[in-house]
């Protein structure tokens, strides 16, 4: 049977239409699918920042708490130091005149 | 035919009218509406802390940091539990915070801790007046993901601070502590904590942003942030090592001497900056609530008190300037006790010295020898030397709860009171007034004003520059009160305590406590009060003990306790003898 003239354009415009809206529809997928997972990337390394702060925050609080003078008192009597009970002081500008025995 | 295609027409035109008007209502009269729940399902808005300020001393080290906590909080109306059974759940979690954020007087018994929890966490979950309830406020890490592993509606968690004290109740009335104001926020009350609460605070951001349905952030949705800004940090003057030394020797001083309280304040004359301050007993600023309300007050800064013979540095002082006097000056009434308005004024120890100098005056500390020099210097000089001295007004000092009592006008005065003014009775003033005047004679007779912070440190760094107030004497004045000075700790009552080979410069105080309108028979205040090396000042300092058991004067034992606290800064500072 043989098809109209006038027929071939509007078939053509067809396959146009279905192909343009089947290829929107792949990218409309492709790119909700990439938004989604970057959104999850996101939350993770949002997640994994805090985890390293909170890491920060802990060993600065451990160098504080082994830095404080207490806790240095503690140690150094533990090791076995004592206040100095004498001390000679040694002038580097010595008298005019010294009685000497 | 033609009816029903009609009819048919009919019908489809006033459903295409009925779906119009019902999108009119939607699209424009709801739209508010429907956009205020859209965005509270699409959009996710959340406040992002600002950490409160650190407070440093002049090494870096911070003596009030912050932890990072959890605030676990109950919205009622959400909760679609049962009370009891929430409580259940979160009892296990959270029973250890429940009595340890509680009262001395609220803790349960040992055995009953857990029960007791339960019935805390439950009168909270049931109460009528509130709809947001906090129910624990400093949780750790594994207590908040325990809370959110459980997914109870209603029960929330969000982020906390909780101020740390590395170095515990060290500096305690200096400090201050941080509270909460009536709407929970976190204001500090006293102390730096108090003055500074502005630069400290911060503020806090905001993040707004759309999420999808799981509650994922939608890059390419609305974003809008303000970034939080965190409070600014404090460098203070403050030694961390001169006051743990300063600390430790009060409290044994406490001990040996049997006071009741005690405080020490060192300046830096030159600059006016706060080295040491201490005060006991005080109290632990984590746990203020605690301790009795009456700790949380910095008496250096707040108490007033008559400061006895410590004063007569003042009234000698302007009896010099004014050239009422001269060291070799000789007093003509000293033989004996004198009266004035009918009132006897006695030395200290019923000792008397006739014809003695001025200078023997300081060296004796004789009452009657002040009641000579100030009668030489009139009420009108001594009272403008009084306030030149800053007696009667506040120092300016950045601490919050300083107070200052009030000088009488001298119209008010009586003979008696220029008396007994001339050794310190019937004369209010607190600590840092009494060694910012004597720090004026040390810094050459320049008077500044006390600092405790020395550096604001944020976005930008502000340098506090040291402040004069003004001249109060010449230098000639102060070589010859010095002199002075010298010879009252190398020949006074208190010279057997003094550490061989330094040169110090001070004066004992020793003064009745006024009580219900008289004094004391046996309670005093003893006070010394100088400064060290007298040639080059590198410290003032005054230490002050309330009613000592063991002996009521100063030369036993706040001069002691003086000196031995100067024995460590000497070595400390690295201080070499300076007499052979």
């Amino acid at each position: 049977m043989n098809r109209k003239p006038s027929e071939a354009p509007h078939r053509r415009l067809i396959a146009i239409a279905i192909v343009s809206v089947v290829t929107f529809l792949a990218a409309n997928l492709f790119v909700s699918n990439v938004l989604a997972t970057s959104g999850e990337k996101l939350r993770d390394l949002k997640r994994r920042q805090e985890n390293l702060l909170d890491q920060n925050s802990r060993l600065r609080a451990e160098i504080i708490e082994k830095s404080a003078l207490t806790a240095l008192e503690d140690r150094a009597q533990k090791l076995g130091f004592v206040k100095s009970t004498q001390t000679l002081s040694i002038s580097s500008q010595p008298p005019v005149a010294m009685h000497q025995q | 035919m033609k009816r029903r295609l009609n009819f048919l027409l009919a019908v489809l035109l006033l459903t295409t009218v009925a779906i119009v008007i019902r999108l009119f209502y939607w699209q424009v009269i709801a739209a508010e509406q429907l956009v205020v729940l859209s965005e509270s399902q699409l959009q996710e808005t959340y406040e992002i802390p600002a950490m409160r300020g650190e407070i440093r001393t002049s090494d870096g080290f911070p003596l009030v940091t912050n932890k990072k906590t959890f605030l676990v909080y109950a919205y009622l109306p959400q909760l679609e539990k049962t009370r009891e059974e929430v409580a259940d759940a979160l009892n296990p979690i959270l029973a250890s915070l429940m009595f340890q954020e509680a009262s001395p007087s609220a803790q349960p018994a040992l055995t009953s801790r857990e029960n007791e929890a339960h019935e805390a966490l439950l009168m909270k979950l049931k109460r009528q007046d509130v709809l947001w309830i906090p129910l624990v406020r400093n949780a750790q890490n594994w207590q908040k993901k325990a809370v959110e592993k459980l997914e109870i509606k209603g029960i929330g968690t969000e982020f906390s601070f909780r101020r740390e004290y590395p170095e515990a109740s060290m500096a305690a009335s200096l400090l201050g502590f941080v509270g909460s104001d009536i709407a929970g926020n976190p204001k500090g009350y006293f102390g730096v904590e108090g003055h500074y609460g502005l630069e400290l605070k911060g503020r806090p951001g905001l993040v707004r942003h759309e999420k999808d349905a799981s509650g994922k952030p939608i890059l390419i949705g609305n974003f809008s942030e303000l970034e939080a800004k965190d409070g600014r940090n404090l460098v203070l003057h403050l030694d961390r090592a001169i006051q743990r030394i300063v600390e430790k020797k009060l409290q044994e001083g406490l001990e040996k001497y049997k006071a009741v309280r005690g405080e020490v304040v060192i300046l830096e004359p030159k600059t006016g900056a706060v080295i040491a301050m201490a005060s006991l007993p005080g109290y632990d600023p984590s746990q203020f609530h605690r301790y009795d309300e009456k700790l949380y007050k910095n008496p250096v800064v707040s108490e007033a008190y008559e400061p006895g013979s410590a004063f007569k540095v003042l009234v000698m002082a302007a009896a010099l300037e004014e050239g009422a006097v001269k060291p070799e000056t000789r007093c003509t009434i000293c033989d004996g006790p004198v009266n004035i308005g009918g009132y006897t004024i006695r030395t200290w120890n019923d000792e008397y010295h006739p014809e003695m100098t001025v200078r023997e005056v300081i060296q004796y500390s004789d009452n009657v020898g002040m009641v000579f020099t100030a009668s030489k210097l009139g009420l009108a000089k001594l009272h403008e030397y009084l306030v030149r001295f800053g007696i009667g007004e506040k120092t300016g000092i950045d601490l919050e709860e300083e107070t200052a009592a009030s000088l009488r006008p001298k119209e008010e005065w009586k003979e008696i009171d220029i008396a007994t003014a001339a050794f310190g009775q019937g004369i209010a003033v607190t600590g840092i007034q009494m060694v910012r005047a004597v720090a004026a004679i040390a810094n050459n007779g320049i008077m500044m004003v006390p600092q405790v912070v020395q550096r604001v440190e944020g976005d930008r760094t502000v340098e506090i520059q040291p402040k004069i107030v003004k001249r109060v004497v010449s230098e000639e004045t102060v070589e010859i009160l010095t002199e002075m000075l010298v010879n009252a700790v190398e020949n006074g009552e208190a010279q057997w305590a003094r550490p061989k080979g330094f040169k110090i410069a001070g004066k004992t105080g020793t003064s009745q406590i006024p009580v219900a309108g008289h004094y004391d028979e046996e309670k005093t205040i003893a006070s010394f009060i100088g400064f060290a090396p007298a040639d080059d000042p590198k410290f003032v300092m005054l230490v002050k003990l309330r009613e000592p058991g063991t002996s009521p004067w100063g030369s036993e034992t706040a001069a002691p306790l003086w000196f031995s606290i100067a024995k460590d800064l000497f070595y400390y500072y690295g201080i070499q003898p300076q007499i052979y």
